[in-house]
């Protein structure tokens, strides 16, 4: 008795949520569908995250690197053109593996950096 | 035996040289043909019945083309409905350059970076080109994050410049890579077939499920592709 109260409370749940019946819910779906959906940046799955994380630093480091290089011919700098491309490279690399944890609410955002940096001062001043 | 990178020499079927250009017609030409073909066909024989009811061959047609729409509408928002063609075209490309790539003896173009990269370089100045039409002068703000203390930014602009200068290479190493050293893997396990004799059927197994693996990475990387250029677009369109 319980069991067969429950498979039909199982069915109305899932008919409700899957293939809304009535003309109003199928009507409101769809209107839902049509709404102009803003910019939303969906969390990528972590396996994808890292590799994508690994090749932004790879390639944040060659273009830092690469614009040493060509700052070097441009202007007399060697070798500090290379080494300063180099670091600036790697922490570009470092900062954007930081923003896409940011992306999945994983650190702070700039607003906040600042808000807390003013805290900080208040707090300091007394 | 032939090295496993074997099959990824580029050779000249139809030499052509104007100048000092080299114009050659190569295999890589010709699978980027081949794939630019079998787009239009897939397109073609999918939509040619337009029926309400779709059948098949129209559900796959239907299910990718929604599949790209959704993705320009949850990344960039209605304003990024106008370029659906470019993101669809780019998808549709690297796709089938991908599946073409899992066909014996066929060459995967999508392994060569310059191809790639190219592919990239067209995403990036499409998208530079947009942010400067919508925004102008504006868009140079994109360099100094919102919200940033004022005094970080001799820091943050040459940050966020290399950044933003290294986004064409990043696209393109992610899906050479991929490509690359699946395809390498496969012939590698495949020469321990050869190699193994008898024993050869465990590798067999592993490349069966190997090859499976390499058609999801296909999908997956065309994917990643077009989600990153919506990504970059939205950049350029929303300005953050």
């Amino acid at each position: 008795m319980h069991l067969q109260r429950l498979v039909v409370w199982l069915k109305k749940m899932t008919m409700k949520k899957n293939n809304p019946q009535t003309f109003q819910e199928r009507l409101e779906k769809v209107q839902d569908d049509l709404v102009p959906r803003g910019s939303t940046h969906g969390a990528t799955p972590f396996k994808s995250m890292a590799y994508g994380a690994s090749c932004d630093m790879i390639a944040a480091l060659v273009v830092g690197c690469g614009l040493g290089v060509m700052a070097e011919s441009f202007f007399p700098l060697s070798p500090w053109g290379i080494i300063l491309g180099f670091f600036l490279g790697a922490i570009t690399g470092l900062f954007n593996v930081y923003k896409s944890l940011v992306k999945i609410g994983y650190g702070l955002e700039w607003d906040k950096v600042t808000t807390l940096i003013e805290k900080k001062k208040e707090m300091d001043n007394g | 035996m032939d090295s496993p990178l074997e099959q990824f020499r580029v050779k000249v079927l139809i030499p052509l040289h104007v100048g000092t250009v080299d114009l050659s017609f190569t295999n890589s030409s010709l699978f980027m043909m081949l794939s630019a073909l079998a787009i239009f066909l897939f397109l073609g024989v999918g939509l040619r019945k337009k029926s309400l009811v779709p059948g098949r061959f129209q559900s796959l047609v239907e299910i990718s083309y929604e599949l790209i729409l959704g993705m320009i509408r949850d990344n960039v928002g209605d304003a990024g409905k106008q370029f659906f063609p470019f993101i669809f075209s780019i998808f549709l490309f690297v796709l089938f350059g991908n599946l073409l790539g899992m066909i014996p003896y066929a060459f995967t173009f999508t392994s060569q970076i310059i191809l790639t990269f190219g592919l990239a370089c067209l995403v990036f100045v499409a998208v530079t080109i947009v942010g400067f039409l919508k925004h102008g002068v504006r868009f140079f703000k994109f360099f100094l994050p919102s919200g940033a203390p004022l005094f970080m930014a001799p820091i943050l602009i040459p940050i966020e410049l290399i950044s933003y200068l290294s986004r064409p290479l990043s696209l393109s190493i992610r899906l050479f890579a991929n490509m690359m050293a699946g395809h390498t893997m496969l012939k590698v396990f495949a020469l321990f077939t050869v190699l193994l004799g008898a024993y050869g059927i465990s590798t067999v197994l592993l490349n069966t499920i190997l090859i499976g693996f390499e058609v999801l990475v296909a999908f997956l990387q065309a994917y990643v592709f077009s989600v990153l250029s919506c990504l970059y677009l939205s950049d350029a369109i929303n300005m953050h």
